[in-house]
């Protein structure tokens, strides 16, 4: 094939620019982008979304649609110009070496066959010569070059019986089935647990050495590209901002863009005690808006006022400048950007944390009776004799019931199945602190908080909050409580009815739940926006005008609005872009400040759970696995789950995230049929450190295990064992250790 | 930083906009985002704005945005009502398909509220002297066996299916008897759906087989079933139209809300402990009302076909009314006799403005398709 380029780069893409005809003529999506990629070379491509990450991925393909086109520029590949070229060669050349893998790989494979049949074609189609047998034979070698467990059988299987992790696996094979010189991924673990990213990370890193192929990976991780990159450039708003090695752009980054996005990570590296995160104000541009004349990220950059460029950053548009070796800024501040340190974005300090840790510890140790009663059930501190305590849960269970797929179950001969999405899980949530609960997708935590605000039927247990019963369904619920407990939901997209103007839908809970009389409804919606952090005109806007950080701040506003004492948050900042999700989890600090209430925060992120909690449950398999505040969750003794989550976060540094990992294998059991014993044991790590290769784990439930304070650890292994361990990243001030 | 934005506000507001610089962001085409649709950005302001925010030293405060989106996107909403009408106005005149039904669809509408001024004759005034006749000076399109003016008979028809709905001799109410079969309709197909859609179960398992057994009955058998059990009048093809487009409503929007009632914003209104027939019309409805409107254009071009099926048979509006179905009946007679217009005029009446309503239709949603 060929893979013999000499010295030629695989791609080379110089000065494009791609355009989309609308019905107000044509808008650049992107411009003045440069980049070459090597053999065996992995190329970041960063920015936040709607930067025109993808659109230069879709422009080296040609996919750009029946309104796109390269309106400038050259996309060079093996030295052969593709821009211009006839589609029919086009689609040859494609074929055979360049291959896409997609962010979502449900959609990216056919779901009415079977995955042996959709890896086999992709020989088969392009290489006449090669058999069915043939490219059977070497689809399976490729499964299992990509670490897909049982490859002989997943060959037969189709995509909707593979889990998504897996299902990327194939998607990844059936990209280098061609043994392809150019590789684009395109976001290709955004829709994984991190878990599974992880995983599919060490699989890109391997493949990468393996294959020499060349890799475009687009992603708007920053934590996720130090994996794996080489290069990295920075988009903005469809140009090119600055370009290095991943090195020089982590260590010293020259463009203010570049510094405010590696600001805005909330890391697990950090100092406890810091509590605001940076955030860069504003938004990027809509494609129509951009101007050619000026910078475009001048609008939201402080560096300009700070060292009075304002003259020139506004009237003229910066070129691409060697600020360093191999490493390009668009800036006008060129390489004096680089004296300054990264240190220079500080961050505040977080004040309630420690208290309300501590005020929790102290009445824990008060509570004499409280260790006798861990052992059995309860996590969290069980005292129920305090009032410290807003909410407390007690076994709840929530069971979905499976339908009966067999004509016996249909007529109710077959024992009910259940699923059990949240099963036997206590804790006590302090007024006034904030709870996370992490865990992977499917293990429980939107089942547990939405049995308690009332969205699905409790199957047993006790849950109050403030006094109230909990357990029942919202319609049964009184409106004093209803009052009390709001939600804030993960999808900014849904999270508003987009019929209503914001003010209509901030004023509904205040007109129902008649927190302010009538006529002072305007004024109570204004100082709710206010309070959100955005202007009061905002009342007569569509969601349709609001970009995602907006509408979340909306939707936060909607579930303040009936001052609620406890407000449930369901990974609200998961579907954002990180500048934006810096903001509003510091907007959610500030709330939680300012008002006093008590938050359950929800995410599948450690590092996001860490900056805004003050006690975190880890939940596995619908159950609470471990629990304890955020001092002592981040340092060892850690559940081994815990552990694994740790490792797992991609940390947004070249050096630190090529530390050791540790994996899960597989995925999360059925929640129908639970593993015996520990729900763990099929996955865990550290079994090995029990005699018998950790027998005990697969006949009998572990026994919580107290630490320190409130924290707790569902684990067989003795907990000062596992306080021996290594920690799993070297943590910041603050830490319990 | 707030003082400073507001008064900036104000001094753009106060300019005078030309409004077709309001709606000058098209939504891009696959592009990452497809908000802000109408915002403004009037150049010279945006220069004036930028520099106002500029010598405020405080603009670095972090959430809030520019001074300038502000004041852009403050006038965008003053004007945003206007600008929507344009947008979708810019919707339909994009589509080829959707402007020729639109054409059809105008005229019509044109010649029915017009009848009684365009044509020069009255509907049921007999010629004796000149029955059976082709196009003429007198009579544009010639007369029928009566020798009525079929122009005449046709605008008036037209007015029938789409402008009154003659309840009796005396009396009638504004909105063509089409129009309101589609209503009716509507009203009764989109209640059952909701709840059906949103409830789920039994309730959702009862109505929905019991539609499927209305909907397994062929139309026109339960045209014919209907108006022969209530007797051939307008008020009964109504009734009739709208029994029989209920089913299809009903499944339209149930498949509709059973996508609405998983977003977020119907949750949220569940934890708010909101009454059934909020979240049902206030929450969910609205929300469908694109695919719906879509769907009764359509609906309204059935009805108009059913009332031709209807009046052919002989069981459309009483015989001297000008009904587009009885005079393509009355008109068969005289085909082979060599007068084909009579039948000719009122069934392309029916052909043209049913498929005009169906351009406009597929027009619309291709088009809301493509740019959302």
């Amino acid at each position: 094939m060929m893979k013999d380029s000499g010295g030629i780069p695989v791609l080379e893409v110089k000065d494009l620019a791609i355009s989309y005809k609308t019905r107000k003529g044509s808008v650049p999506a992107v411009r003045g982008v440069n980049f070459s990629v090597g053999q065996g070379e992995t190329v970041g491509l960063v920015g936040e979304s709607g930067c025109g990450k993808s659109t230069i991925a879709f422009g080296i393909l040609d996919f750009l649609g029946t309104n796109g086109y390269v309106a400038g520029g050259s996309i060079k590949f093996m030295g052969q110009e593709l821009v211009g070229k006839p589609r029919e060669e086009l689609r040859k050349i494609r074929g055979n070496n360049i291959s896409m893998v997609y962010q979502d790989p449900m959609q990216a494979l056919n779901p009415s066959l079977t995955i042996g049949t959709q890896l086999a074609e992709v020989l088969t189609t392009h290489h006449k010569e090669i058999h069915r047998e043939d490219a059977w034979d070497r689809s399976i070698a490729m499964l299992e070059r990509v670490y897909m467990p049982d490859a002989m059988n997943v060959m037969e299987r189709y995509p909707h019986m593979i889990s998504g992790g897996q299902q990327q696996r194939v998607v990844i094979a059936m990209g280098m089935l061609n043994n392809p010189s150019l590789l684009i991924m395109d976001e290709p673990t955004t829709a994984l647990d991190v878990t599974v990213e992880a995983a599919v990370l060490d699989l890109v890193d391997d493949l990468k050495k393996d294959f020499n192929t060349g890799i475009i990976f687009i992603t708007h991780n920053l934590g996720v590209v130090a994996r794996v990159s080489d290069h990295l450039c920075v988009m903005y708003a469809g140009e090119m901002v600055e370009r290095a090695s991943i090195q020089t752009i982590f260590d010293n980054p020259a463009h203010p863009y570049t510094r405010g996005l590696l600001s805005c990570i909330p890391r697990l590296t950090d100092d406890l005690s810091y509590s605001r995160l940076w955030s860069i104000r504003g938004r990027v541009p809509h494609p129509s808006e951009r101007d050619a004349v000026r910078c475009v990220f001048s609008p939201r950059c402080d560096w300009m006022e700070k060292h009075k460029m304002h003259d020139k950053c506004t009237k003229m548009h910066p070129e691409l400048v060697d600020v360093g070796e191999f490493h390009q800024s668009r800036c006008f501040m060129g390489a004096t950007t680089l004296e300054y340190s990264m240190t220079d974005y500080a961050r505040g300090n977080r004040k309630i944390l420690e208290d309300a840790a501590d005020e929790a510890d102290k009445s824990e140790a008060a509570s004499s009776d409280s260790a006798s009663e861990i052992d059995t059930d309860a996590t969290g501190a069980d005292n129920s004799s305090s009032d410290s305590n807003i909410a407390k849960v007690k076994s709840l269970k929530v069971y979905y019931e499976q339908k009966a797929g067999t004509l016996k179950g249909l007529f109710g001969m077959e024992e009910k199945q259940y699923v059990k999405a949240v099963d036997d899980v206590s804790l006590n949530v302090p007024k006034g602190a904030v709870l996370g609960v992490v865990g992977e997708s499917g293990c429980g935590k939107s089942s547990l908080v939405k049995g308690l605000v009332g969205l699905e039927k409790i199957s047993g247990g006790d849950a109050e909050l403030m006094g109230f019963d909990i357990t029942l369904p919202v319609a049964k619920r009184s409106e004093r409580l209803i009052r009390e407990l709001q939600m804030v939901f993960q999808n900014p997209d849904s999270t508003l009815n987009p019929s209503f103007t914001v003010g209509q839908q901030i004023a509904r809970p205040i007109k129902r739940f008649k927190t302010v009389p009538d006529r002072d409804i305007p004024a109570e919606v204004e100082r709710l926006l206010r309070a959100v952090k955005l202007d009061t005109y905002y009342y007569s806007r569509y969601p349709r005008q609001l970009s995602g950080g907006e509408k979340q701040r909306v939707g936060i506003a909607r579930a303040l609005a009936s001052q609620p004492s406890m407000v449930i948050c369901d990974e609200p900042v998961s579907a954002l872009d990180v500048s934006v999700q810096a903001a509003v989890l510091n907007l959610l600090n500030e709330i939680k400040d300012e008002l006093g209430t008590t938050l359950i925060f929800i995410a599948h992120d450690l590092s996001v759970v860490r900056f805004i909690s003050d006690f975190i449950a880890v939940m596995y398999l619908g159950q609470i696995v471990e629990f304890g505040s955020v001092r002592r969750i981040y340092p060892p003794p850690y559940h081994p789950y815990t552990e694994a989550l740790l490792s797992a976060v991609p940390v947004p540094d070249p050096v630190a995230s090529r530390r050791k990992f540790i994996r899960l294998s597989g995925d999360v059991p059925s929640a129908m049929n639970p593993p015996s014993g520990c729900r763990f044991h099929t996955r865990c790590p550290r079994r090995s450190m029990l005699p018998d290769n950790g027998k005990i784990c697969e006949e009998q439930a572990p026994p919580w295990q107290k630490g320190v304070g409130t924290h707790r650890i569902m684990c067989h292994i003795p907990i000062d064992e596992l306080g021996r361990m290594e920690a799993v990243l070297p943590l910041g001030k603050g830490y319990d250790i | 930083m707030e003082k400073n934005s507001r008064s900036t506000k104000e001094s753009v507001a106060e300019k005078t906009i030309n409004p077709d610089e309001i709606i000058n962001s098209d939504e891009i085409i696959n592009s990452d985002e497809t908000t802000n649709s109408d915002k403004a950005t009037n150049s010279g302001e945006e220069m004036d704005v930028e520099q106002s925010a500029a010598c405020d030293k405080e603009t670095a405060s972090e959430e809030s945005e520019t001074a300038l989106e502000e004041a852009g996107q403050n006038i965008a909403m003053q004007r945003s009502k206007i600008a929507r009408l344009k947008d979708a106005f810019m919707i339909l005149r994009s589509s080829g398909t959707a402007m020729t039904g639109l054409v059809i669809v105008l005229f019509w509408v044109f010649v029915a509220l017009m009848a009684p001024y365009i044509t020069a004759y009255g509907p049921m005034e007999q010629d004796w002297k000149a029955p059976n006749q082709g196009p003429s000076m007198e009579h544009p399109l010639g007369t029928d066996e009566l020798g009525r003016d079929l122009w005449s008979r046709l605008a008036h028809g037209a007015r029938i299916v789409l402008i009154v709905l003659p309840v009796n001799e005396k009396v009638w109410i504004p909105g063509g008897t089409a129009i309101w079969g589609v209503f009716a309709s509507l009203f009764c197909g989109a209640c059952l759906g909701l709840i059906s859609g949103y409830k789920g179960g039994w309730t959702d398992e009862i109505i929905m087989r019991l539609l499927d057994a209305m909907m397994s009955i062929p139309v026109i058998l339960l045209y014919l079933i209907i108006v022969a059990a209530l007797g051939a009048s307008a008020v009964n093809v109504v009734i009739a139209i709208a029994i029989v487009g209920t089913p299809g409503v009903a499944r339209l929007v149930r498949s509709l809300t059973l996508d609405i009632r998983t977003r977020d914003y119907v949750r949220a209104s569940e934890t708010r402990g909101e009454t059934l027939f909020y979240i049902l019309f206030m929450e969910i409805l609205p929300n469908a009302k694109g695919p719906i409107i879509i769907d009764s254009m359509l609906r309204v071009g059935y009805a108009i076909f059913a009332m031709g099926t209807l009046g052919f048979l002989g069981l459309g509006m009483p015989p001297p009314s000008p009904d587009w179905g009885s005079m393509v009946a009355k008109g068969r007679e005289f085909i082979l006799v060599g007068n084909p217009w009579a039948s000719l005029w009122p069934s392309l009446a029916i052909a043209s403005l049913v498929v005009g309503l169906n351009l406009l239709a597929d027009g619309l949603r291709e088009e809301s398709m493509r740019y959302q």
